[in-house]
């Protein structure tokens, strides 16, 4: 299984998909990009904690972890 | 039309408005106009202005309610408080407002403890120590040290840990983010794209 989350108002917002369900894999797709439409960023982490993640501009089904932010701004 | 123009000549006469309380003042005023220009009878300058500056609306305005709000609203202005009584809260409506309140407060509670879980699932087991005991963590980037911690800025530190530049940044305000979850996305961020960080981000130089 695979795991989306995206940082909001509530903590954060999880969609799980399986990667040999087509229709799980097309939720997350969507919902990958129509935040990557309001200028989410998007990241991926594989492996231990802690360890680096790397930027993800299109949707990878076969991530473990995605992880998208809202679009930072300077303070 | 000379609606207007009786009352004014009456000021021009030397009648201040500082001190407009009563309907005194305003007899006293007219009767200044009278004596200026030789126009008689108060009452009927009041109405024929009233009248006159209603017609220019849309209705007729009775002179003395007119009088009575406009009298009214320059005291409460003038004085700068209003004299209001707010109703009493109902025994029902003060069990809806703490209702809504403990509603509010163990809602926060809930997503920052979401998002402190994923912050932390993130973070290596330093970090995770040093955010649980003082909330704040340091994230190693290209040989550089830069510190994240709870509600603040981002911090570029020395050799000897010492902040060198702080750099602001964080997700718009509009999506309204737990600290946690601001702080994993400055470290996501710097992480992957220091570059973007460094651009986006305000910086300032530390004293």
């Amino acid at each position: 299984m695979s795991e989306l989350s995206v940082l909001d108002a509530t903590g954060d917002t999880k969609l799980i998909w399986d990667r040999r369900n087509q229709v799980e894999v097309d939720a997350a797709r969507e919902m990958f990009d129509k935040l990557k439409k309001k200028a989410y960023l998007a990241y991926t982490v594989i492996g231990e904690r802690g360890d680096k993640g790397t930027v993800l501009n299109r949707f990878d089904p076969d991530a473990e972890r995605i992880i998208m932010a809202p679009p930072s701004i300077g303070g | 039309m000379a609606t207007a123009a009786l009352p004014f000549v009456g000021m021009d006469a030397g009648t201040s408005l500082t001190n407009v309380e009563t309907m005194a003042t305003w007899v006293f005023w007219n009767s200044n106009s009278i004596v200026a220009t030789g126009t008689s009878i108060s009452n009927s300058v009041w109405s024929y202005w009233n009248i006159g500056t209603a017609s220019g609306v849309t209705s007729q305005v009775t002179a003395s309610a007119v009088w009575g709000n406009w009298n009214q609203q320059i005291i409460v202005n003038s004085i700068g408080q209003a004299n209001f009584q707010m109703p009493l809260e109902t025994e029902e409506q003060r069990v809806a407002r703490e209702a809504r309140a403990k509603q509010y407060e163990e809602e926060t509670k809930a997503k920052e403890i979401r998002a402190q879980q994923l912050l932390l699932s993130f973070l290596t087991e330093e970090q995770a120590e040093t955010w649980q005991k003082e909330k704040r963590f340091e994230v190693v980037v290209k040989g550089k040290i830069y510190r994240i911690k709870k509600h603040e800025r981002v911090h570029l530190l020395d050799e000897k840990k010492k902040p060198t530049i702080a750099y602001c940044i964080h997700p718009s305000s509009e999506h309204g983010l737990p600290a946690e979850d601001v702080a994993l996305s400055q470290k996501l961020l710097l992480e992957t794209d220091e570059e973007a960080f460094l651009r986006i981000a305000n910086a300032t130089r530390v004293a």
